[in-house]
């Protein structure tokens, strides 16, 4: 990776927490399986202790690491991660599709929502990490803002009476929602490739933004079951459905005004994860060129997302839980484990 | 060049994003069916009969011209299986694309809820237009009749309606889609809404509407009302009138202790308010002194409270229909014995009420010693 041009570790955290907190609120509830609206926050909090736990080898990686990047220039293992940030590139564009269907414009055609948004994430990434840092600050704060916005909004309808009793069905489905969020975590993957471009204590910076974000994110759990209860799980995104009640004095209909910062959230999402795909590709073949390495890569991830999007069960299979969780264990937890394994052997 | 690029980029997803690249829905206003209110009606056949209120868009004829005025809203009828079949035959009769997302008030006719309502909410879920936290109410008659009701001119009838169930205090329940929702899922809570009739100079209050599931079961009497506010602490204004004594609501909290008391469920309903005098009827000369304000107290004390128990007699125990989520309360905090009582939760229960009222001011006059 190119040790030049580096973000600092509160740029990177930003940028990170307007990832974690996006899929948190594009959370879709499609589970098959019946559990409590108290279930989900208390999933949450166990999800983010399991996801302490899956971040131990990237704590011990950030203080081994040598600065260097979990890849460190090796081919098959950048080819590797390319296609983990690739799926996690076509899953976030699914999604905001997704949401700008379902939210908007329920009967607009696919292709050219699909052409001029990976044009524009393609474009955007061909810009250096720092640009990409600067506008995830300004992300973060906005995401942050809108959040504040609805939850005072919110004030008169919440309603303690809404929750339901804990474990009411049972450990399984907590411990399911709980993994369900774990899986969503495809952060730390950014952390291992990203490292050598990160300025600042990254441990520290680990450590303090693994809470803060589980906190954040059981925070937006709780106001919304407090406020929806049941009906939360009837809409295919809770939060926005949540930020639909919110208004206050002559502000009404918010929820407009913050779907467009979580549009922009998301397209930032996709702009990070395609621009360390470039930076991956191109330090393993330093002879191709950059404009061309995007405009193929527009192409391929158009054309895989025009095929998602074709039917819902295609969308299903490709966001579905298990692919997502199979992607996560080996790219999250088993490989960077077996390398750290590997490393610490040869020493 | 890529400040060009650039360029391109931002006029190409502004032009695409923001739905110009839609085929069929037309985005004009005058080509839109503005939707103010909605009733539906029991149709002929098992169908359904949607009458939408709409804003009148068309260019109103010049009012310095001896012409008469066209009227604010048009309102139109259209029958179908479903909700979207209907509003699609809107379209087809007006040649306008219905906009939902305007609606403010959705009416049941109480024939039709006494059949059950939970199949037309599927709408308002899945449909992006048609928003869940849209005011609900029933009609004593056909909904259609108020949707259609003339308030004169310049009155969009549905606003109106809105603004009167959320002006009125805690003399009507003010419930939304999602609550009616919330209702349903829950399976023991009984929804509750408000019941309409067109007056001749506005709508008319007309009792309320409590459900089973999603069936209309029990209807009540205005002041019902009252006392399902008050318990559900719904209370957030109103005029309290005890006695000869009318009294502004400046704060009124209600908090509700669940218990187990020898293997029954006992609710404690503890109500704290803080009112105003508005008006004592009574000689003028007559003086408010402090033994006053005290017997005034009591008065509010027992006038509230009388409230409550008759919304518990009327609703709960004559009409055995949980319109509080006394049954939700025991099920957070004791899933154990509502697991094995599921049925006759509230069977034995015990309801205790305390009321204190805090006089905070008594107007412009003084309080003689």
């Amino acid at each position: 990776m190119n040790s030049k041009g580096k973000i600092s570790a509160v740029q990177l955290f930003m940028l990170l927490s307007v990832s974690r907190l996006l899929s948190t609120l594009t959370f879709v509830p499609s589970f098959g399986f019946e559990a409590g609206v108290s279930d989900y926050i208390i999933a949450t909090l166990i999800g983010g202790a399991l996801t302490w736990i899956a971040c131990i080898p990237l704590f011990i990686f950030l203080k081994n690491g040598e600065g260097k990047s979990l890849v460190r220039g090796n081919k098959a293992l950048s080819l590797f991660y390319c296609v983990f940030f690739l799926f996690s590139t076509v899953f976030v564009l699914l999604r905001l599709r997704l949401f700008v269907s379902s939210v908007f414009f329920n009967t607009a055609g696919n292709l050219f929502f699909t052409v001029i948004t990976v044009a524009a994430v393609c474009y955007c990434a061909s810009f250096s990490l720092e640009a990409l840092g600067r506008a995830g600050s300004i992300s973060f704060v906005l995401l942050c803002a809108s959040l504040g916005i609805i939850f005072l909004a919110l004030k008169g309808s919440l309603d303690v009476n809404n929750l339901s009793p804990v474990f009411y069905y049972g450990a399984s489905p907590v411990v399911k929602l709980a993994l369900g969020v774990l899986v969503r975590s495809g952060e730390p993957a950014v952390i291992y490739i990203l490292a050598p471009r990160i300025s600042g204590n990254l441990r520290k910076g680990l450590a303090v933004w693994l809470s803060a974000i589980t906190a954040a994110i059981t925070l937006c759990g709780l106001f919304l079951m407090l406020s929806l209860s049941d009906a939360a799980l009837l809409q295919a995104f809770p939060f926005h459905a949540m930020a639909e009640l919110s208004g206050f004095s002559v502000f009404e209909r918010m929820d407009a005004v913050f779907s467009g910062i979580w549009i922009m959230s998301a397209f930032l999402k996709a702009v990070l994860f395609t621009l360390i795909i470039k930076e991956l590709f191109t330090d393993c073949f330093a002879g191709i060129r950059q404009r061309y390495f995007l405009t193929g890569f527009g192409v391929l991830v158009g054309a895989v997302l025009l095929i998602a999007e074709s039917s819902v069960l295609n969308t299903a299979f490709i966001s579905s839980i298990a692919l997502r969780g199979a992607l996560f264990l080996i790219f999250v937890l088993i490989l960077p484990c077996f390398i750290l394994i590997k490393r610490r052997m040869r020493v | 060049m890529k400040k060009l690029t650039a360029c391109v980029c931002v006029l190409a997803l502004l032009v695409s994003l923001c739905g110009c690249s839609a085929k069929t829905d037309k985005l004009e206003i005058k080509h839109r069916l503005i939707v103010q209110g909605m009733g539906i009606d029991k149709g002929e056949n098992g169908k359904i009969r949607l009458s939408v209120q709409t804003l009148n868009t068309d260019v109103a004829t010049n009012a310095s011209s001896n012409t008469t005025p066209e009227k604010l809203v048009r309102c139109y009828t259209a029958e179908g299986a479903t909700l979207a079949e209907c509003t699609e035959k809107l379209t087809l009769m007006t040649g306008k694309n219905p906009m939902l997302s305007q609606n403010r008030i959705v009416i049941f006719s109480s024939e039709l809820a006494r059949e059950g309502i939970g199949s037309m909410l599927d709408s308002f879920v899945r449909n992006n237009e048609n928003r869940f936290n849209v005011c609900a109410a029933l009609s004593r008659g056909n909904a259609q009749d108020i949707i259609e009701a003339d308030f004169g001119d310049n009155v969009i009838g549905a606003r109106l309606t809105q603004q009167t169930l959320e002006n009125a205090g805690f003399e009507t329940v003010k419930t939304k889609i999602y609550d009616v929702t919330n209702c349903i899922l829950d399976g023991n809570k009984s929804a509750v809404l408000p019941i309409l009739a067109a007056g001749e100079n506005g709508i008319i209050y007309d009792g309320v509407g409590i459900f089973r599931g999603d069936r209309l079961f029990l209807t009540l009497a205005g002041e019902a009302a009252r006392g399902i506010n008050l318990i559900n602490n719904a209370v957030q204004s109103g005029m309290l009138n005890a006695g000869n004594v009318s009294l502004n609501i400046l704060k009124c909290r209600t908090a509700i202790e669940t218990a187990l008391t020898q293997g029954a469920p006992s609710f404690e309903i503890k109500v704290e308010a803080s009112l105003a005098v508005s008006e004592i009827t009574a000689d003028i000369n007559g003086k408010l002194n402090t033994e006053g304000i005290v017997n005034i107290r009591e008065l509010c004390e027992n006038t509230l409270k009388s409230y409550i128990q008759n919304a518990l007699t009327q609703c709960i125990i004559e009409g055995k229909a949980d319109t509080f989520g006394f049954s939700r309360r025991i099920w957070r905090r004791f899933p154990d014995f509502y697991r094995n009582n599921e049925n006759g939760l509230l069977k034995n229960a015990d309801y205790r009420i305390e009321v204190k009222v805090k006089i905070v001011r008594t107007g412009d006059s003084v309080i003689k010693r």
